[in-house]
């Protein structure tokens, strides 16, 4: 009798049991099938836009070989620029690996940085060349040919085909490659190839190869020598030990190496040619600040004088945090900042240590026994270019850098206007407007952007 | 009779576990904390105490938003007839009659650089954590690179987010809060320091599986990292 029952018992509870596994397990699949499908929505959704983007810049391409004025080149020139970068975005949120769709994402960048910088080119009153015509041409083949894949593979996509069943998962269980990625894969090695993209902008391939001008005729110095040279750098931050960990092989080679100190290790890297230290970064810890930005600055144009052998580094910006001041030196020659040849200082605000240096800048665009060019305008002249609405408080000469690794000398002007601070800059040579930049001003000190 | 009716009462019991263990999957619960600019420990700390004083919040005022916070504040939601998410927003702001401060003191400018350098250390921290220092600064140098580059998307959360470019945002390491030694490094980062000299890639060697990245030339190696100019 008690057995009967106790195996009536044990039944149900296993009955129930069992139910409350599978209401789980249900509740589980259910949801895990919803994140599916929107996951697959968002991934069709780039793919579709991406396919009507690139068709668009195709037929604005094609516009703008027959526009026959200024103002319908400069239009149709926005668009191109809008939507390249829009559809640049759009095939970035696709699963797809990157050696997949790299060359797709230079493509069409370059197209948008491209004809923006042709834009700037007609606001400047100049006109379109035939070098320039025959590269908006060439862009357009292989805009054509891409846009030409993209619909192929969209005809897949009408027969319920998913992109997300199309994806391989490797062994890590990172899902890339498979048919999906294989179409754009293909996409690119059929593409019609087009000539190096030179001109004014970001994504110019100008800015591929790297000069190094100040240490470009220097003799290569040995590793024990340039260890000689930091412990002269950084003498008086209690240096225990040099360290030679190697060598870096990029475009510009270094020698590295770690630095024993009190406080805290450094890691200092320093040319192989002319051994100048091009950067050097701490990450000791800082205890309560007992210096104020000012001291800050005067200490690190002291290091750089009397260290680094930088005879004219002023402080042009200084920017607070972790109790860290990170000061940005450039040379000032006949009154002019040179932002050309930046160096970057960090000054512990607790001991005044140096604990950073960053002067690639400098290492890049260091030109020796610079001389300021005589301005084609006066100051009153330039500051006439200068919105009457800005309240100017401060006018200096500088040198500034633009895309493409351009240098423009310049008149700096410190203004405000209602609430916020701005640096205008006026070409000296021009009078053309060279930019605007606005002055945050946060808690932690005064930051351009 | 009486063993019957435990059967009975036990069964319901597990499956009324089961059924709400089924719907809690699928409620949606906003995260809670303070709303967008309110999210400062000053302020977490004001709405703690406010709440000690009305009796909903029992432990330290220590202005970390956890768990006995996120109950406080809902009961007081519930108790206001406000939705009760634990999110302090505008509505239970007034409601508990404090006055807050946003955080950004910049007027209306969006504080873009704010948020880029917090998504910058969350990289950091989920993708280098174990890593030297400089490795760290590294990690966040190759996403700024990756911004500048031509083959890459243009924005800092698009580099980061590109499907499959980085294994810890794959696997959610990245929502974990960042150390103050990531923090740090993303500063840097975002100040210039490259110890890579415009590297675009690293990978762990011990670790990696994608072959291609094995054939690019190693610039240079910091920890567990080798740092790879480009393809």
């Amino acid at each position: 009798m008690k057995t009967k029952r106790m195996t009536y018992r044990s039944a149900v509870l296993f009955a129930a049991l069992a139910l409350a596994a599978a209401l789980v397990a249900a509740a589980f699949i259910v949801k895990a099938a919803d994140t599916q499908r929107a996951l697959e929505n968002a991934y069709q959704k780039s793919f579709y836009d991406l396919t009507a983007n690139v068709g668009n810049i195709d037929v604005k391409l094609t516009k703008l070989m027959a526009a026959g004025s200024a103002e319908t080149e400069k239009n149709v020139m926005d668009d191109i620029c809008r939507q390249s970068h829009l559809a640049a975005d759009n095939i970035s949120q696709l699963p797809l690996k990157h050696e997949e769709m790299s060359e797709t994402v230079r493509f069409l960048n370059q197209t948008g940085d491209y004809t923006h910088s042709l834009c700037k080119k007609l606001n400047a009153g100049q006109t379109l060349n035939d070098e320039d015509r025959q590269r908006i041409e060439d862009l357009r083949a292989r805009c054509g040919a891409a846009g030409a894949e993209l619909t192929r593979m969209a005809e897949r996509l009408q027969g319920g085909w998913r992109i997300s069943e199309h994806i391989d998962r490797d062994q890590a269980g990172r899902i890339g490659g498979g048919e999906f990625g294989d179409g754009f894969s293909d996409m690119q090695k059929q593409s019609v190839d087009y000539p190096k993209m030179i001109y004014d902008g970001p994504f110019s391939d100008a800015l591929e190869k790297k000069t190094y001008k100040a240490v470009e005729n220097a003799p290569e110095i040995p590793q024990e020598q340039a260890a000689d040279k930091i412990r002269h750098i950084l003498g008086g931050m209690g240096v225990t030990d040099v360290k030679f960990l190697g060598n870096a092989n990029g475009d510009m080679n270094t020698h590295e190496f770690e630095v024993t100190a009190d406080k805290g290790n450094y890691y200092v890297q320093m040319t192989v040619k002319g051994a100048f230290p091009v950067m050097i970064q701490s990450n000791r810890p800082v205890g309560a600040s007992k210096i104020d930005a000012e001291e800050a600055i005067r200490l690190a144009e002291k290091f750089a004088f009397e260290k680094l052998d930088l005879r004219n580094m002023r402080g042009v910006w200084v920017n607070l945090f972790g109790g860290t001041a990170c000061i940005n030196l450039a040379p000032e020659i006949d009154g002019a900042a040179v932002y050309t040849e930046l160096v970057k200082v960090k000054v512990a605000l607790d001991d005044g240590q140096i604990t950073g240096v960053e002067a690639r800048a400098y290492v890049r665009g260091h030109v020796e026994g610079r001389k300021i060019p005589a301005a084609a305008l006066t100051e009153g002249e330039a500051l006439k270019k200068v919105s009457n609405k800005l309240d100017v408080s401060h006018i200096r000469k500088a040198i500034i850098p633009k895309d493409g690794g351009r240098e423009v000398f310049a008149y700096e002007f410190w203004a405000s206007y209602k609430d916020f601070d701005y640096i205008v800059y006026i070409n000296a040579e021009t009078g053309a407007e060279e930019d605007i930049l606005r002055v945050i001003d946060k808690n932690q000190g005064n930051m351009i952007i | 009779m009486m063993r019957k009716k435990f059967l009975y009462v036990t069964v319901f019991i597990l499956i009324a576990a089961a059924v709400l263990g089924g719907m809690s999957l699928s409620a949606r619960t906003a995260d809670a904390g303070m709303a967008g600019t309110y999210n400062t420990k000053e302020n977490v700390k004001i709405v703690q105490k406010k709440l000690k004083d009305l009796g909903y919040y029992k432990t330290a005022v220590d202005g970390i938003f956890g768990s006995g916070t996120t109950a406080a504040v809902k009961n007081f939601q519930k108790t206001k007839g406000l939705t009760a998410d634990g999110v302090v927003g505008a509505k239970t702001i007034a409601a508990l009659g404090v006055k807050l401060n946003a955080a950004s003191a910049s007027a209306g400018a969006g504080n873009l650089s704010n948020a880029d350098l917090n998504l910058l250390a969350k990289a950091i921290h989920a993708e280098a954590r174990g890593e030297p220092y400089t490795g760290q600064v590294a990690v966040g140098a190759v996403i700024l690179n990756r911004v500048k580059s031509s083959k890459f998307p243009n924005t800092i959360s698009g580099v980061i987010y590109q499907p499959y470019a980085f294994t810890a945002v794959a696997d959610g390491q990245i929502n974990l809060t960042p150390g103050d030694s990531a923090k740090k490094a993303a500063q840097d980062a975002l100040n210039g320091w490259d110890p890579t000299n415009g590297c675009l890639y690293y990978y762990n060697p011990a670790t990696a599986t994608s072959k291609w990245i094995f054939g690019l030339t190693v610039t240079l190696k910091i920890g567990r990292h080798n740092f790879c100019l480009s393809d």
